[in-house]
C-alpha cells in the first residue's frame, strides 16, 4: 500500500492530500469495512469545506493506491484487500457501541467482556 | 325504536362512540400520556448540547412540534365545521380527504426549509465522517417501514375504491352503485362512496408528502457537521428531527386512510331501499358485495386515528423538552476522524 504514485502528481500540503490521508486512516485502521461505500463526492466536499474537484482528486489518489474501487453506480467502495473488516462485521460493531454509549457504559468494560464472551463461544472459556 | 335499541347494545355504543374522530383524539391523548408518563419513569432525558448544536437543531424540532399541534387542531377543526356548522351534502368537498396530506407536506416542507435554508451551513471545524450519509442513515427503521405501509395500504385502498365507484349525472366518481337483489325493475341503491373524485387529489396529496418526506430525510442527513466533537450530539438531533418527520408523514397518511375508511364503510356496510307501495311496505335489503371489507374499515378507522393522533402528540410534546439536544447513540465517526489525523 504506498502512496508515491498518487503524491507524485499531488503537491504534499495540498487539500486532496490530507482528504486523502484521513481516508486512508479510517481504512487502515479498520473503521471502514470492505465493500463499505465511501461518501458521495459531493458529501465529502460539503463535510470539509472544500471544492468538490478538490475531494474528486482525494479519491482518485485513493483509488490509484487500490484503497477503493470505483465502479459506475455502485459508487466508491474500501477495497476488499485493503480492509480490516468485512463491512457487516463493522456494522455490528457500530451498534454495539451505539447501544454501548446509550446505556453510558464504559468502553473498557464493553471490550473485556467482549474478550471474555468470544473466549467462550471459541470454547476456551476456562482459560480466560 | 328498535334502531335506538340497537344504539343502546355495547356494540352500538362503542360503534356510535368511535363515530367521532375526537373520541379518538381523547384516546391518544391518554395513550400518549401513558407512552410519556413511561418514558419519563424510565429516566429518558435529555442532556444540555453545546450551544452551536442547540442554535442550530432546536428551531428544527420546534417547527416540527408547531406542525404536528396545527395538523391536530386543522383536522378537529375540519371535523366540527363540516360535521356541525357547514352543510356540504350534495356537494363534492374532493379536498376534504386529501386536506391532512395537505397539511402534513405543509408542515413537513417548513421543517425542510429550516434545515436547508437555516440548518445547513459551512462547518466551524471540517469534520470527516467517512461513511456514507443517506435520507435513510438517521431514520427510524421501523417507523419507516410503519410509513411505508401506510403509504401502500393509503395507494391501494384508494385504487380499488376508484375502481368500484361510479360517475354520478355530473361525470364525477362519487357514487357506489349497489343493485337490488332479484329486482331488475328497480333502480339500483346509490350511496356516496370514495371514489376517483376524493381518491386523485389523496393520490396526488401522497406522493407529494412523500417526496417532501423524503427529501427532509436527506437535507437532514446530508448536511456537515459543524465539529468533530459535536458528532454525537448532532447525531442524536438529526436522529430525532428524522423521527419527527417520520411521524408527521405518517400521522398525515393515516388520517387520510381513516377518512377514506369512515367513508367506505358508511357507503359499504349495508343499504335499505323502501318503496312506499311495494314489498308490502317492507324495505328492500341491499348489500355491496365487499361489504366485509367496509366493515372491517369501518372498525380499523378509529384505530388508524389514535395511532395517527398518538404520533403527532409525541411530536409536540418532543419540542416541549427539546431545550437542549441529547447526545444520543454512538457515531464513531468523530473518533474515525480523530486516528485519522
Amino acid at each position: 500500500m504506498t502512496t508515491q504514485s498518487g503524491l507524485a502528481a499531488t503537491d504534499e500540503a495540498s487539500p486532496a492530500l490530507d482528504i486523502y490521508r484521513q481516508f486512508r486512516g479510517l481504512i487502515v485502521s479498520g473503521q471502514l469495512g470492505a465493500n463499505e461505500r465511501l461518501p458521495t463526492v459531493r458529501q465529502t466536499a460539503s463535510d470539509l469545506g472544500v471544492a468538490p474537484g478538490t475531494a474528486a482528486r482525494a479519491y482518485k489518489l485513493l483509488e490509484q493506491d487500490g484503497l477503493v474501487v470505483t465502479r459506475t453506480a455502485a459508487g466508491t467502495r474500501v477495497a476488499p484487500s485493503a480492509a480490516v473488516l468485512a463491512a457487516p462485521v463493522l456494522r455490528k460493531v457500530r451498534d454495539l457501541v451505539a447501544e454501548a454509549m446509550a446505556a453510558r457504559v464504559d468502553p473498557d468494560e464493553v471490550i473485556d467482556v467482549l474478550r471474555l464472551v468470544w473466549r467462550a463461544e471459541a470454547g476456551t472459556g476456562s482459560e480466560a | 325504536m328498535l334502531q335506538l335499541m340497537a344504539v343502546w347494545q355495547p356494540g352500538g355504543l362503542v360503534r356510535a362512540a368511535f363515530s367521532q374522530p375526537l373520541v379518538s383524539l381523547a384516546i391518544a391523548a391518554l395513550v400518549a400520556g401513558c407512552i410519556l408518563l413511561v418514558a419519563s419513569g424510565r429516566g429518558d432525558r435529555e442532556s444540555t448540547a453545546p450551544p452551536a448544536v442547540a442554535a442550530r437543531y432546536v428551531p428544527e424540532h420546534r417547527a416540527a412540534g408547531v406542525a404536528a399541534i396545527a395538523m391536530i387542531v386543522l383536522f378537529a377543526t375540519q371535523n366540527v365545521v363540516l360535521g356541525y356548522i357547514v352543510n356540504l351534502s350534495g356537494a363534492v368537498a374532493w379536498w376534504r380527504h386529501a386536506a391532512p396530506l395537505a397539511w402534513a407536506s405543509l408542515g413537513v416542507a417548513v421543517v425542510l426549509g429550516l434545515v436547508v435554508l437555516r440548518g445547513t451551513r459551512p462547518p466551524e471545524s471540517p469534520t470527516l465522517p467517512g461513511t456514507r450519509r443517506t435520507w435513510l442513515s438517521f431514520g427510524p427503521r421501523p417507523g419507516l417501514a410503519a410509513g411505508l405501509v401506510a403509504l401502500i395500504a393509503l395507494v391501494i385502498t384508494t385504487v380499488a375504491a376508484g375502481l368500484a365507484s361510479s360517475p354520478d349525472g355530473e361525470g364525477r366518481f362519487v357514487w357506489l352503485v349497489i343493485p337490488v337483489p332479484n329486482e331488475a325493475d328497480i333502480d339500483p341503491i346509490r350511496v356516496v362512496f370514495f371514489g376517483w373524485a376524493y381518491g386523485i387529489p389523496v393520490l396526488v396529496g401522497a406522493v407529494l408528502l412523500a417526496v417532501v418526506a423524503w427529501a427532509a430525510l436527506r437535507a437532514n442527513a446530508v448536511r456537515p457537521y459543524v465539529r468533530p466533537d459535536t458528532v454525537s450530539a448532532e447525531g442524536g438531533a438529526r436522529r430525532d428531527l428524522a423521527q419527527s418527520v417520520v411521524h408527521l408523514a405518517t400521522a398525515g397518511m393515516l388520517l387520510a386512510l381513516s377518512g377514506a375508511w369512515r367513508l367506505i364503510s358508511d357507503a359499504g356496510s349495508g343499504s335499505r331501499l323502501t318503496i312506499l307501495g311495494q314489498n308490502d311496505g317492507d324495505p328492500y335489503e341491499a348489500a355491496w358485495r365487499y361489504a366485509e371489507f367496509a366493515v372491517a374499515a369501518g372498525w380499523g378507522a378509529p384505530a388508524l386515528e389514535v395511532v395517527a393522533f398518538v404520533l403527532l402528540l409525541l411530536v409536540s410534546a418532543r419540542m416541549l423538552r427539546k431545550e437542549g439536544v441529547a447526545p444520543q447513540s454512538a457515531e464513531p465517526e468523530a473518533r474515525a476522524v480523530e486516528a485519522a489525523r
